[in-house]
């Protein structure tokens, strides 16, 4: 297999750039949200779905999706949650500590392919971090989507993300916006239940929509089948996935994913082009 | 809500005949419920059941010490109810309006006694009832596989 570094990424792509964190927002109990400013000339441009390569010295590099709005210039955020040595290390950071950083790399959700179309959002769990930009990015181009829609599903309503955001996207006219959980008490304004089951409050026209999908891959393949049965054409429902990134650039391999080098041709993905894949045990 | 518009957009009489869903609301009601309000006990008798038309009702479960947990929410186009179609006709949960609600409600009885004469209404019902059924018994697996939890399932 061949693969070429892409222009943008000729530069030294192995090369951490010293990033310093100037603010943190404890999100929930294991999920802490960071904003991040360059310490160099390195300026991060990215498009929404991409990732970044994260570096705490001395203890090791995690892929990590940015978070935050796409149009705000030297102002990188990251949504991380504690699940191994490395993201409990940089959900332990504070302001003032300085972290490497590399990227953005990876694919990036199609939203220029949504002029014209019904663009609903699906995300589940901690996988509204990578469609967040992707979110601020559609609201910049409301007028140019049909409808814009946005379901969430979460495992209790303390483990919500953004809880500003989420407040100011169900008070907005430009968006629907719906939220369940798996698990709450009486006291809960949210639905519970799966987040397939707010489909049918949302408005869209299946032939014209466009989908991205993003949170644990059973999640994501049960709304894929879910928007199919809809008549959401599997080429217009686009899915992240999470594998083993590390070098970034397709040279190392530790993502590969059937063909493909996840780093490079993914995250984001058509769902037709990986559905089989995703029935395939310990890909 | 228009009881009409809500009963025959109700996969309950989609291709139903007209003298079952002439029946149909002919026996139906409109139920209010203020946010709060129950629609009915746990393990009390499960004499009808209801078609969301506005707002959304809650089952729930009452838990020692703290406030009833929430088990699934039904909203606008949904049925409420399953336990009045087979004995012992009791609810297994609890169910409560979270939102200013109206539904349409049926009498249990009446509906399963026309059931029985009426093959073409039962198999709507019996039909429609285990397809939600099924779509409830679906998620709830899914959630079982606790999939925003803390391990890979």
């Amino acid at each position: 297999m061949t693969q070429t570094i892409a222009p943008e990424q000729s530069w030294a792509p192995m090369l951490p750039h010293p990033y310093r964190v100037v603010g943190t927002v404890v999100e929930t109990q294991d999920t802490v949200t960071l904003l991040f400013e360059s310490l160099s000339d390195h300026q991060l441009r990215f498009r929404p779905g991409q990732f970044t390569m994260l570096y705490v010295y001395g203890v090791g590099e995690v892929p990590i999706s940015i978070a935050g709005n796409p149009h705000l210039g030297g102002q990188l955020v990251h949504t991380v949650r504690a699940v191994g040595a490395v993201t409990r290390a940089i959900c332990g950071l504070r302001p003032g500590d300085v972290v490497g950083i590399r990227g953005p790399f990876g694919t990036g959700w199609p939203i220029d392919q949504v002029a014209g179309r019904d663009l609903l959002i699906v995300a589940g769990g901690i996988g509204l971090a990578p469609l967040r930009p992707a979110v601020i990015e559609a609201l910049t181009q409301r007028e140019s989507i049909r409808q814009l829609s946005l379901l969430y599903g979460a495992r209790t309503p303390n483990d919500l993300l953004y809880k500003d955001d989420l407040i100011g996207w169900k008070a907005s006219p430009s968006i629907d916006f719906e939220v369940t959980v798996d698990r709450a008490h009486s006291d809960w304004w949210g639905d519970v239940g799966l987040v397939t089951n707010l489909l049918p409050r949302v408005r869209f026209q299946p032939d014209r929509t466009t989908a991205f999908v993003c949170g644990p891959e059973v999640m994501m393949r049960v709304v894929a089948r879910a928007l199919r049965t809809a008549g959401v054409h599997e080429d217009r429902v686009f899915v992240s996935l999470e594998r083993n990134m590390k070098c970034g650039i397709g040279m190392c391999g530790h993502c590969q994913y059937g063909s493909d080098l996840l780093c490079r041709t993914g995250p984001v993905a058509p769902y037709s082009a990986v559905a089989d894949r995703l029935k395939v045990d310990e890909l | 809500m228009n009881p009409e518009d809500t009963l025959r957009s109700s996969p309950l009489v989609r291709g139903l005949n007209a003298d079952s869903i002439a029946f149909l609301e002919s026996v139906a009601a409109v139920a209010e419920f203020g946010a709060g309000q129950l629609l009915f006990e746990e393990d009390s008798a499960a004499e009808s059941f209801y078609l969301v038309g506005e707002g959304r009702v809650g089952l729930e479960a009452l838990v020692p010490a703290g406030p009833a947990v929430l088990v699934e929410t039904i909203g606008p186009g949904a049925l409420v109810g399953v336990s009045w179609l087979f004995p012992p006709f009791r609810w297994s949960w609890a169910a409560r309006a979270l939102a200013p609600t109206k539904a349409l409600v049926f009498p249990g009885e009446a509906v399963r006694r026309r059931c029985d004469a009426d093959a073409d209404l039962a198999l709507h019902v019996y039909r429609t009832v285990a397809e939600e059924a099924v779509r409830r018994l679906h998620s709830t697996r899914i959630r079982l596989l606790d999939l925003y939890g803390d391990r890979r399932p």
